[in-house]
């Protein structure tokens, strides 16, 4: 092609109305062809993601998001576990309130007062127990080491948002573990003897989560679940430095020690039992030194280690100690003087499960119960804490042989009458006066 | 990099290349794609994926200007005394390159399918690289005069075999009933009828609005304005509607140069505007070579490459004997149809789309050979030229087409 060939000679080949008719048909080919065209040129690749694909990606994705959060409370879960430690042999958990002192649930029964505690690092910690005792849902442990302190701020459960995420976070015997759950409100709630207020969320707490912390998601603690009346909720950091001060008081101390509870003698009381002076035993706890030296509600304690007590403040004998020979009482019981010598500490605690048997008790339980099934209310009984249920020990002094003579006693109109009532391991004494 | 820097050293590097290799007695062509290797991710990695991406329209718009000036080939005046003979000769050579290549592969113990799409690809031919090496070396003759052609032809027939390939194997695969069978093919088939008719009518619409405005316009820039919108137009349109860029854009080639006497000037103006626009083609296409792939060719893709070139040399040769051509083209027809490039390219992307289970295999195999062909088909078509007698002194700054 030697001569361009692109210089064509192509006018008057086609006439213009002929070159019309090819603009209008092409434009035809181009609009009817286009129109027809498939519209999946590859049905294989185009097929758009069936109704279960969608729904089956959709979980996947939903899964995968839950599974993150899990994650996220599991990574929650780790940093704070060093801030528990586990409690001996127990399968209960405890927190690190400070550096060298773990707050723990409160045991029903009496326990050694000291024990081991697992901090995460594995290492064992000895414990010993300075707060503690019957009608309280805590304990606490002096630990000789250092831990990572979980009360870091004392906000608590303040600025709780209902809905919002809390992980409560324990240590079982394999490792720690944990359970996320939606805050709920905060309520006013009785432990034992401990008004406190619960952080209520959506958790079920059960035994194995005694002792553990309740965390928000900044892993700042909010509260600490605790025993409480039979079952379980989650104090808040004030109620539980609430609980933790009564456990220091002096009268704390004598019912960790001894499971005895003594009040100043009132007038009535006084007159009733012919009582000059002295602290007057109301509580005993089954199982405790108190209990297994033969004291009991009603008892009038005249002096300790030969000196007259008058004021609760003249029990330091019995706290400072802890000797192993015990403490000498001199009691007034059924208008007599007699001595009592009481044991601190450990030393002839029954180990658990054999409370029942009660050795060194004074008196055998009667044979036949008195269980107490009416209480009416506003009634003197019912003002001295006696609910239906509870069972009837002794009165004035002596266990009735039969119900018929118990009934006989309460019924005599006009005297007050003291008596001692059994509710649960907790024995009390009180002075019924008629009205 | 980013995308100017990227394309300024592009253009640089081509042309610094292209001088390189005319001392090697090798086409420009050649230059570029070596310089487009070196800078692309196989070595050097100057120009990066992102990059290639982001410049692809541009490599677009050569193309469509390469196959524009291709298009001008069917000048109806010549084609009709020529034409079918041109056909027929494409038809066996590429008919043979096609069984040689599937026969080979049924041999290897490939499936039918991967067979029969392999001998379909190989009929495609690199038209721009092809066309440069005419350009550059200012070829006419008669085996200039048909290589164009039967390069444009031999793309469509590519076009047309994979089309029918591909519904067979959807027949075969997807046979449920009578109506699924209708429905199959029309879904198979339709686009085969569609590309070549719809890109067809689509180039002749660009072409007369082209042709039409072109008597209006005298000077140089406002041409280029022109020719430049006319082929971002047709590209444009093109893919919106499915269509084949490569035949709209001959298309309008085609229509220029029949209807209109305005042409001339036109291919004046872009012959002397467009050479950047094609280093930066065959820079960009070098780019995209993956040199690592030629390492997985393998037996079955030496069997592809042998195949092909033995298929178009011995069509070409017994083609050109039996039609009675020229003794150059009888010759060396076949060592200038060596050439594979964007087409082939462009059927293995539609083939992963397409037929999921057999891409690895032919991707592997045409993608590996591309790179094979790309390097050694501009050498071989400057061969063949030179060999033929057709090539002109390169001061002689003539316009071939």
């Amino acid at each position: 092609m030697p001569e361009p060939a692109a210089y064509p000679r192509a006018e008057g080949k086609l006439s213009p109305r002929y070159r019309a008719v090819l603009v209008v048909a092409a434009l035809a080919i181009l609009v009817i062809g286009s129109a027809l065209r498939p519209r999946k040129p590859a049905p294989e690749t185009a097929t758009p993601p069936s109704q279960t694909e969608v729904r089956r990606l959709r979980s996947l994705a939903e899964r995968q998001s839950l599974e993150t959060m899990s994650r996220h409370f599991a990574g929650i879960a780790a940093d704070v576990s060093s801030r528990l430690v586990r409690i001996g042999f127990e399968s209960s958990t405890g927190v690190a309130w400070d550096a060298d002192f773990v707050v723990a649930p409160g045991q029903s029964e009496p326990a050694a007062a000291s024990t081991t505690l697992v901090p995460e690092s594995g290492e064992p910690l000895a414990g010993t127990r300075v707060v503690g005792g019957p009608g309280l849902p805590l304990s606490a442990y002096r630990v000789a080491g250092r831990l990572e302190p979980a009360v870091r701020r004392e906000s608590g459960a303040s600025d709780l948002v209902p809905g919002q995420w809390l992980v409560a976070v324990w240590r079982g015997n394999a490792g720690s573990a944990f359970a996320p759950g939606h805050f709920v409100e905060t309520r006013p709630t009785q432990c034992g003897e401990l008004s406190a207020r619960e952080v209520a969320t959506s958790l079920g707490l059960s035994e194995p989560m005694a002792g553990a912390g309740l965390f928000d998601l900044d892993e700042v603690l909010v509260a600490v679940v605790l025993p409480c009346n039979g079952h379980y909720a989650a104090l808040s950091l004030e109620s539980v430095t609430l609980g933790l001060v009564r456990g220091r008081s002096p009268e704390g101390q004598l019912r960790a020690l001894y499971g005895v509870r003594l009040v100043p003698l009132d007038e009535g009381s006084r007159r009733h039992l012919a009582a000059e002076s002295g602290l007057l035993v109301s509580d005993v706890w089954e199982g405790y030194p108190a209990d297994l030296g033969g004291l009991r509600p009603g008892d009038v304690i005249l002096g300790v280690a030969g000196r007259s007590v008058a004021s609760p403040e003249d029990l330091q004998p019995l706290l400072g100690s802890g000797e192993s020979s015990g403490v000498e009482l001199t009691v007034w019981r059924a208008r007599e003087k007699r001595v009592i010598r009481l044991s601190p500490g450990p030393h002839g605690v029954p180990p658990s499960g054999e409370a029942d048997g009660r050795p060194g008790l004074g008196l055998a339980p009667p044979d036949e119960r008195f269980r107490i099934g009416q209480v009416a209310p506003g009634s003197p009984a019912a003002d001295a804490g006696i609910r239906e249920g509870d069972e009837l020990v002794r009165v004035n002094g002596a266990a009735p042989r039969t119900p018929a003579e118990a009934e006989r006693v309460l019924a005599r109109r006009g005297r007050p009458v003291f008596v001692e009532v059994r509710s649960g391991p907790r024995r009390f004494g009180a002075l019924l006066e008629p009205r | 990099m980013n995308e100017l820097s990227s394309l300024g050293l592009i253009l640089l590097l081509a042309l610094g290349a292209g001088h390189l290799v005319k001392f090697a007695r090798v086409p420009e062509v050649s230059g570029y794609l070596v310089a487009g290797i070196v800078l692309g991710p196989s070595v050097l990695g100057w120009v990066s994926e992102q990059n290639l991406t982001a410049l692809e329209i541009l490599s677009e718009v050569a193309l469509g200007l390469i196959l524009f000036s291709v298009g001008t080939v069917f000048e109806l005046s010549r084609f009709r005394r020529v034409g079918r003979q041109v056909l027929l000769l494409t038809l066996v050579e590429s008919a043979l390159a096609a069984t040689i290549v599937s026969a080979g592969m049924l041999f290897l113990g490939q499936s039918w399918k991967t067979a029969l799409l392999l001998g379909a690809v190989a009929v495609a031919t690199a038209p721009a690289s092809t066309l440069m090496v005419v350009r550059e070396n200012d070829s006419a003759g008669p085996l200039t005069d048909s290589l164009l052609a039967i390069i444009a032809l031999n793309n469509i027939y590519c076009i047309i075999a994979f089309s029918l390939v591909g519904s067979a194997i959807d027949l075969a695969s997807g046979l449920d009933g009578p109506a699924s069978l209708l429905s199959t093919l029309y879904v198979s088939l339709y686009p085969l009828a569609w590309q070549l008719v719809g890109s067809v009518a689509l180039g002749f619409l660009v072409g007369t609005l082209l042709a039409a405005w072109a008597s209006k316009v005298t000077e140089t820039g406002e041409t280029l304005i022109l020719l430049g919108g006319a082929i971002l137009l047709c590209v444009g349109l093109s893919r919106v509607l499915d269509l084949s860029p490569l035949v709209a854009s001959m298309a309008v080639g085609a229509t220029m140069v029949n209807f209109t006497r305005h042409s001339g000037p036109l291919f004046d103006t872009l012959s002397r505007t467009d050479p950047p626009f094609y280093a930066i083609f065959f820079v960009l296409a070098g780019a995209d070579l993956d040199l690592g792939l030629v390492g997985s060719l393998g037996l079955a893709g030496v069997v592809y490459l042998l195949g092909r070139a033995g298929g178009k040399l011995l069509g070409a040769r017994l083609g050109a004997e039996w039609l009675g051509f020229e003794p150059a083209v009888k010759r060396f027809l076949g060592l200038a149809l060596m050439a594979q490039a964007g087409l082939a390219v462009g059927l293995v992307i539609t083939i992963q789309r397409r037929f999921a289970d057999l891409a690895p295999t032919v991707s592997t195999i045409v993608l590996a050979s591309v790179v094979v062909y790309e390097i050694v088909g501009p050498i071989s078509t400057r061969y063949a030229l030179v060999r033929a007698g057709e090539t002109r002194l390169p001061q002689h700054d003539d316009l071939v087409i």
